[in-house]
C-alpha cells in the first residue's frame, strides 16, 4: 500500500498560447519508509512535483494522497528541503529550527522545544555554530541548516528539491553520506529529486526518471539493490551499478530524443557520469 | 603621508573645503554687486552671532537661540513624523498584502502624494481649528506616503522563497507577519522612514510660517517681516545642517536593519 501516491497528475503555468504543459499524467507510489529519487532533466518539472506534495501548487488535474488522505496544501507532515536553502537570513540557525520545532511541536515546553533544536543541529554536524547568522555560514552548512529544520518537524515524509545543486563538488559528496547515514538511522520516507544520476544511485531504493519537458512523464520504476552502506568510489566500479546506471542514462538520453524529434529544441542539462568516471 | 592618504585628504577635506569657499566668494560678489538686498557673508555672521554663540538662550518669545528654536521644531516633526508611521505603516502592510486593498486605494495615494503642505495647512486649521494640532496634521499628512508606498513595495518584493516558508510550516497570519514578511520588508521600510522624515523636516517651515509658531521655520518668517534678511540665511543654514544630519542618522539605522 503506497503512503504517498501521485495519480494521473497533471500541471500546466500560464494561459492560451502561452500555456505550457510542465508534466503529464505522472503516476507514482512511494512505500513508507522507501527511499525514492526522481532524476531528470534542468527544467523538466521536478520542483512542480514536489511543490504539489508539498502542497504548495495544486495539479490542473490527478490527486496527490499523502497516508490515504487527500493533500490540499502545506502540512507539517512534510518537511521540504529547497534547493536554495530558503533560510531566514535574519534568525540564527537555531531560529531558523526552533522556528519549524514551534510549529510542529506547539504543546512542547519550552526546554523540549530546546533540547530538540539542539538534538537536530548536532545531527547535521553544526551543533557549535546554532548562534550563527545563515550569511556566516557556507553553503554546504546552510543546507545542513535547512535538512536539520525540516528533519526536526519529525515529519512523514522528507521531500528534497535537488537539495545539493546548489553546494560544491567536494560538500555535496560529504552530505550524499549524510543524508545516508540520517535515513539509514530513522527511515523516513523520502523522495530526493536530483539531476544527478550518481547521488541517485547512492542514496536511493529506487530511481524513476522523468522524461525531458514540457509535458514531462515518468519513466519506468528502476531498483536500486545494491547493498548498503553504499560507497561513492566502490560504486564506479560495481558492475551491477553500472548496468542500473546506463539504464537510467539511456532512458534519460532517449526521451530527450524522442523530445527533439517532436519539438525543435529541449533544456537538456543533467549530470550523466563521463565514460571514463563509469569505466574506472 | 602615502599617496593614498593625501588623495583621502583632497578628495574629503580640501576638495570640499574648496567648493563651500567658491560658493561664499560668489555670494559675497553677489550681495556686493547686483543682489544688494542680498545680506553678506559678513554681515550675516554678525547679525547671526548671539543666536549661534548662545544657542539656548531665551530671550523673548520670538528671540531665542537658534538649537533652541530647532529643538521646538524637532518636537514638532517628532509629533508629525510618529502619526505618519503608526498610520503609514500598517496602511503599507495592508496594501503590500491584498491586491484588492491595493487596487482600491492606489489611485487616491497617487493623487494625495503631491498635494503641498501649503494646501493641507488650511484644511488642518479648519478642521482643528487651533495652529498647533494643524501644523501636526500638515507634517503627517505631507510624510506619510514614502513610508506607505516604501512598506507595500517591501512586502509585495519579499522573495518566494521567504513565503513558501511561512507555508511549508504553516505559520498563522499573525506568526508569518511577524517571522516572515516584516523582517523580509525591514529595509525597504526604513528607506521609506528616511524619506519620510526629510519629507516631515521640510514641511516643517511652511507649517511654521503659515502658524507662526516658535521653531526654525517660525523664526525664519517673522524675520523675514522684520526685514531682518541676515537671520533668513542663519534659518536656511540651520534648516539643511539638520536635515543633512537627521538623513545620516536614519541611514545609520538603516544600515543596521539591512542583511545578506
Amino acid at each position: 500500500m503506497a503512503y504517498v501516491e501521485l495519480s494521473k497528475i497533471s500541471k500546466s503555468y500560464g494561459k492560451g498560447a502561452a500555456r505550457t504543459e510542465v508534466v503529464r499524467d505522472v503516476n507514482l507510489q512511494i512505500k513508507e519508509g522507501e527511499f525514492v529519487a526522481v532524476v531528470g532533466f534542468s527544467g523538466a518539472g521536478k520542483t512542480t512535483l514536489v511543490s504539489m506534495i508539498a502542497g504548495l501548487i495544486a495539479p490542473d488535474a490527478g490527486v496527490v494522497t499523502v497516508a490515504g488522505k487527500k493533500i490540499t496544501g502545506p502540512g507539517t507532515d512534510r518537511g521540504v528541503v529547497f534547493q536554495n536553502y530558503s533560510l531566514l537570513p535574519w534568525e540564527t540557525a537555531e531560529g531558523n529550527v526552533r522556528l519549524a520545532v514551534e510549529q510542529a511541536f506547539p504543546k512542547a515546553s519550552a526546554g523540549e522545544q530546546k533540547d530538540r533544536v539542539a538534538r537536530y543541529l548536532s545531527m547535521v554536524g553544526l551543533g557549535a555554530a546554532g548562534h550563527k547568522r545563515p550569511r556566516e555560514l557556507s553553503g554546504g552548512m546552510r543546507q545542513r541548516v535547512a535538512l536539520a529544520r525540516a528533519l526536526a518537524m519529525d515529519p512523514k515524509v522528507l521531500l528534497m528539491d535537488e537539495p545539493l545543486g546548489a553546494v560544491d563538488a567536494l560538500t555535496r559528496g560529504t552530505l550524499q553520506t549524510e543524508i545516508a547515514r540520517i535515513w539509514q538511522a530513522d527511515r523516513k520516507t523520502v523522495l530526493l529529486i536530483t539531476n544527478d544520476v550518481e547521488e541517485s544511485l547512492l542514496l536511493a531504493d529506487r530511481v524513476i526518471p522523468l522524461g525531458a519537458g514540457p509535458a514531462a512523464t515518468l519513466g519506468p520504476s528502476i531498483e536500486i539493490d545494491l547493498p548498503r552502506p553504499r560507497d561513492a568510489r566502490e560504486l564506479g566500479r560495481n558492475p551491477r551499478a553500472r548496468v542500473l546506471r546506463n539504464q537510467i542514462v539511456e532512458w534519460l538520453l532517449d526521451s530527450a530524443k524522442r523530445r527533439r524529434s517532436t519539438r525543435p529544441a529541449a533544456p537538456a542539462e543533467v549530470v550523466i557520469p563521463a565514460p571514463a568516471e563509469v569505466g574506472a | 603621508m602615502n599617496k593614498a592618504g593625501w588623495e583621502k585628504v583632497v578628495r574629503y577635506a580640501l576638495l570640499p573645503a574648496l567648493g563651500l569657499a567658491s560658493v561664499v566668494l560668489l555670494w559675497s560678489i553677489a550681495s556686493a554687486t547686483f543682489a544688494d538686498t542680498l545680506p553678506s557673508p559678513l554681515k550675516t555672521w554678525d547679525a547671526s552671532r548671539p543666536y549661534v554663540v548662545e544657542p539656548f538662550e531665551k530671550r523673548g518669545e520670538l528671540d531665542q537661540g537658534i538649537l533652541r528654536f530647532t529643538w521646538y521644531s524637532l518636537i514638532r516633526v517628532a509629533k508629525g513624523y510618529s502619526i505618519a508611521l503608526l498610520i503609514g505603516t500598517p496602511l503599507g502592510l495592508l496594501l503590500g498584502l491584498s491586491r484588492a486593498f491595493s487596487s482600491s486605494l492606489d489611485p487616491i495615494i497617487q493623487i494625495l502624494r503631491p498635494v503641498s503642505p501649503l494646501a493641507w495647512l488650511p484644511l488642518g486649521l479648519v478642521l482643528f481649528q487651533k495652529p498647533e494640532p494643524a501644523g501636526t496634521f500638515t507634517i503627517a499628512m505631507c510624510s506619510m506616503w514614502p513610508t506607505v508606498l516604501n512598506t507595500a513595495l517591501g512586502v509585495r518584493s519579499i522573495p518566494q522563497d521567504y513565503i513558501n516558508v511561512a507555508k511549508v510550516l504553516q505559520l498563522s497570519r499573525g506568526r508569518a507577519l511577524v517571522k516572515v514578511y516584516l523582517p523580509a520588508a525591514l529595509p525597504y521600510m526604513f528607506t521609506g522612514f528616511r524619506l519620510s522624515l526629510g519629507i516631515a523636516w521640510l514641511v516643517i517651515v511652511a507649517a511654521e510660517m503659515l502658524t507662526g509658531a516658535p521653531g526654525v521655520g517660525g523664526f525664519l518668517w517673522q524675520e523675514y517681516n522684520s526685514l531682518i534678511y541676515e537671520h533668513i540665511i542663519l534659518c536656511i543654514i540651520t534648516i539643511g545642517l539638520v536635515g543633512y544630519g537627521l538623513d545620516r542618522l536614519m541611514m545609520l539605522v538603516e544600515r543596521r536593519f539591512k542583511m545578506a
